[in-house]
Parts: C-alpha cells; structure tokens; sequence
C-alpha cells in the first residue's frame, strides 16, 4: 500500500509520500463547469479519481450527463447530417440516449460486480467513474463534430450516384472516430480505476467486467435506436418499424450465414 | 484597494489513500444488523461476514441471506416470465426460486461430508449460512443481470437465445457465488469441493429440465415426460 500512503501537512493539505502522481497537493477547486471542463480536458486521472471520491457526487453527475448530452449531441449530429437534417436531429438525440439507457440499465449490474471483484467502490463511485469515461468519450466526439460536419458536407449526398462510395467512406471515418474516443475514455476509467481500487489486477478485472457489460448491452441498444447513420435507400425515421423486433447479435448472426452462403 | 476580495470556492479533495479502504481487522468491523447490512457485507467484505457467521450465534445472519437470495431469485423470474407472459409471469419466478433453493438442499448433505473428508473442520450452522451466502450472492449477481434480460425478452422472440442468454447470466452468478464458498472451505483436499461442485451444477442443469418449461409456454405448469438435461437442451 505503500504507492497509496499519504499524510497531512500543518494547513491541512494532503501531500502523498511515495508516487509520483501524488506528487502535487490534493486541492482541486470545486468542479464548476469551468473547472470541469478543465480537467475533463486533461484527462488528469488524478483529479478525475478525486472527483470520484469527492464531496460533491450530485455536481458531477449533473456535469457529467450535460458534457455527455452535448458531445454527443453534436456528433450524433454530424452523423445523421449525411442522410438529411432530418436524421440529423434525430442522430443528435439517439446518442446521448444511448449512452444513457446503457449506464442505466447496466448500473445496477456494474455496482454489484465492482463490489465483488472487490474493488472497494461503492454504487455512487461505480456510476460516477463509468460517467466519467462516457464524458471524455462525448468531449473527444464533441471536438471532432465540426470535422465530421465538414467532411460531411463536402461529399458526393444520397443520390448522387457515388454514394455507395460516400456512404462506407464516411461510415469507416465514424467509426474510427467512435472507436478512437472509447479506447481513450476507457484507457482513462482504467486510469481513474487503478488509482482507487486496492491494485491494478482488481482494477483490470473490474474494467474488463463493466467493459463486457456495456458493450453487450450497448450494441442492442444501438440496434433498437437505429438508424443513427440513415442508409441512403431507407425512409428517414427516428426508430424503424418494430424496433424491438430481433436483437443485434441474431442480425450479425444471418449476416454471417448469408455471406457464407454465398461464397 | 480592498483586499476583501471572496474566495475561491475551493475544497480540499479527500486523499486517493481514502479511496481504497484501508486494511480493517476482521474483528473490527461490527456485526451486521439487517438485510441491508448482510448485504453489504457480503458484497464488500465476504471475510467479514463469515468471521461473524462463526462469532454470531443467532441466525439472523443466515436468515437475511435467505431472504436476499429470495427476491432476487424471484425479480430474476419475474423477468425471465415477461418473455412468455401468461402463467409464466409467477411461475418462472417461482420455479427458479424454489429449483435454486431445491438444488442447494440437496446438495447440502454431500456438501458436508466431502467438507468433512477433506479434513476442513467446520460447524453444520456455519456451513448452512455459506451456502446461503453463496445463493444470495448467485441471487444478486442475476439480479443485476435482470434489466439486460429484460431488454431481450422485449426484443426477441427465439427462445434459444433467450435461454442461451439467461443461461450464461445463470453461470456467471453461480461462478461468483461458488467463488465465495470456495474462498472459505479451502483446505488441504480442495479437489473434494470441485467434486462437489460439479454434482452441483449438474444438478441444477438438470433441475431446469424437470422444471421446464422456465422460458416459453406450455400446457401444463410440470412436464409429463422425463427428459435428462443433455437430451433436452442439445438434442431437442
């Protein structure tokens, strides 16, 4: 335990002894949205394992999902914009839901097994951290959106003619977009993790298990809200025709089974 | 000038030290007292719990596990019986309460002896609160897992999947929960205990059978014929 002692100065600031990343004193200011910003920013995982720990769980909660609805309003924007403007406002909302009904639905499940992995967090903690890495998730997509909206608007629309080519090139820049901002946010949690559980093992073991969890979950989900991208031979619509008809994994399953019946 | 001039609201962050709680003596930690804190215990501090399970003569301790593993267990089924609705609405939960708790009771006496066997040296009362601590635990986990279940009982309607799905749920509630006796009846001879694991686990594949239908509907609460487990789910 000794990368985690600490000990208490006369004016009452807490300096830590032995890791370097203890090296500064524990006094952040009080997470105003500035200041929230700020760090999420960084992506210090020091501050962040202290707004996880901290006095005030309901302000970066409250933070967390306006950072979350923004971010990813905005890029769900920008990739619903090829289809129509339309789509665009619906992509803007679905996303933000997105994250959200999986946080949700998941939360209880992810505070139980953070407690018998023993990483020590407590449900208020677990919602928090995962908060917090959906937050950097939608601060980095939030940044790229007008990227996204410029790339966007500047290639060949639906009808076109080379819009298969438009299509998948676009998908494939989304896609690198989204997978690139989850592996940092996670990379971070994993951070923010290691700081606050009692070592890296239980911190990777209960990474892993949220991980699994979320995504599991999140790809139904994403299958329930689509289309957020809108293919360019179907009507614009918020949710498809009996959305919760099928579920993600049998889709991918008779992909698989018509390619390889084709083959 | 006026030097008056308000403070930053700033506060002092809680050492990272007090993130990760500190080494607490066993001992030290007081007894709980109702659900709430069995609960917690168990989540949080297995050790803790089962050193008052051997201080503690009462048997509230056992008594909150099973209630826990109860609602759980019965939440669970309540969810799983939304894929089919009609009678399924209280007879899944009831028939994976009561088969969860039926497998348990079985397997309690065998549990016993190979502890015994394998020269681990233990009380009967203590035995019981760890398996029930053990149910609660599995109860939890699927607990947690209810929400996701519930998702895919709304938005499929393959009955494979839904029971593959619910099935896999099952196995990882019942791996922390072995994980939980096991930690505490490690002896010498541990390969007594994963034999009984094994009896265990096959039990309950098999009480899902004899309990069928849990998922999807039927004319009758019980099954007429008698099927063995394998035959039921894979060659079906």
């Amino acid at each position: 335990m000794a990368r985690i002692a600490a000990k208490q100065n006369a004016n009452g600031v807490i300096h830590s002894s032995t890791d370097t990343l203890f090296s500064k004193p524990d006094t952040v200011s009080f997470p105003s949205l500035g200041n929230y910003l700020h760090g999420l920013c960084r992506a210090d995982a020091r501050t962040l394992a202290q707004w996880v720990n901290g006095p005030h769980p309901g302000r970066v909660i409250v933070l967390s999902c306006l950072v979350i609805v923004l971010g990813c309003g905005c890029y769900g924007a920008a990739l619903g914009l090829w289809r129509s403007p339309l789509q665009a406002c619906y992509s803007g909302l679905k996303l933000p839901m997105l994250v959200f009904l999986t946080c949700l639905t998941n939360g209880l499940l992810n505070s139980i097994l953070a407690m018998v992995l023993g990483s020590g967090l407590r449900a208020r903690q677990t919602t928090i951290s995962i908060l917090l890495s959906f937050a950097i998730f939608s601060v980095i997509v939030g940044a790229v959106s007008p990227v996204a909206f410029f790339m966007t608007m500047n290639i060949p629309p639906p009808g076109s003619g080379s819009e298969s080519i438009s299509h998948g090139a676009t998908l494939l820049m989304h896609t690198i977009v989204i997978a690139s901002a989850g592996i940092f946010g996670n990379w971070k949690l994993y951070q923010v993790l290691a700081l606050s559980t009692p070592n890296k093992t239980i911190a990777g073991r209960t990474l892993f298990a949220w991980l699994a969890g979320n995504l599991f979950l999140g790809a139904q989900f994403s299958w329930i809200l689509r289309p957020f991208f809108g293919s360019p031979t179907l009507a614009v619509q918020f949710l498809r025709d009996h959305p919760m008809q099928g579920n993600f994994y049998e889709a991918v399953y008779n992909t698989l089974l018509a390619l390889l019946r084709n083959l | 000038m006026n030097n008056d001039i308000p403070p930053q609201e700033t506060y002092s962050a809680p050492s990272l030290a007090q993130a990760v709680p500190p080494a607490i003596p066993v001992m030290a930690i007081p007894a709980p007292k109702g659900i709430g804190s069995v609960l917690e215990l168990l989540l949080r501090n297995p050790t803790a719990l089962v050193h008052h399970m051997s201080a503690s003569k009462e048997a509230s301790i056992g008594s909150s596990l099973l209630i826990v593993a109860i609602i759980s267990l019965s939440l669970f089924g309540i969810v799983v019986g939304s894929f089919s609705g009609g009678i399924q609405w209280w007879a899944a939960p009831l028939k994976i309460t009561l088969g969860m708790l039926f497998s348990t009771a079985i397997c309690f006496p065998s549990l016993y002896i190979f502890t015994c066997l394998s020269g681990i040296e233990i009380r009967i009362s203590k035995l019981i609160q760890l398996v029930l601590g053990m149910t609660a635990i599995t109860g939890i986990l699927l607990l947690g897992f209810a929400p996701v279940s519930w998702v895919f009982a709304q938005s499929t309607d393959s009955i494979p999947i839904f029971g593959f799905l619910n099935l896999v749920f099952w196995a990882i509630g019942i791996i922390f929960g072995l994980k939980f006796l096991s930690r505490q009846l490690v002896g010498e001879k541990a390969s007594m205990l994963s034999l009984w694991v094994l009896i265990f686990l096959l039990v309950c594949m098999q009480m899902t059978t004899t309990l069928r239908p849990i998922i999807g509907k039927a004319d009758t609460l019980l099954p007429k014929e008698k099927k063995f487990f394998l035959s039921y789910m894979f060659m079906k």
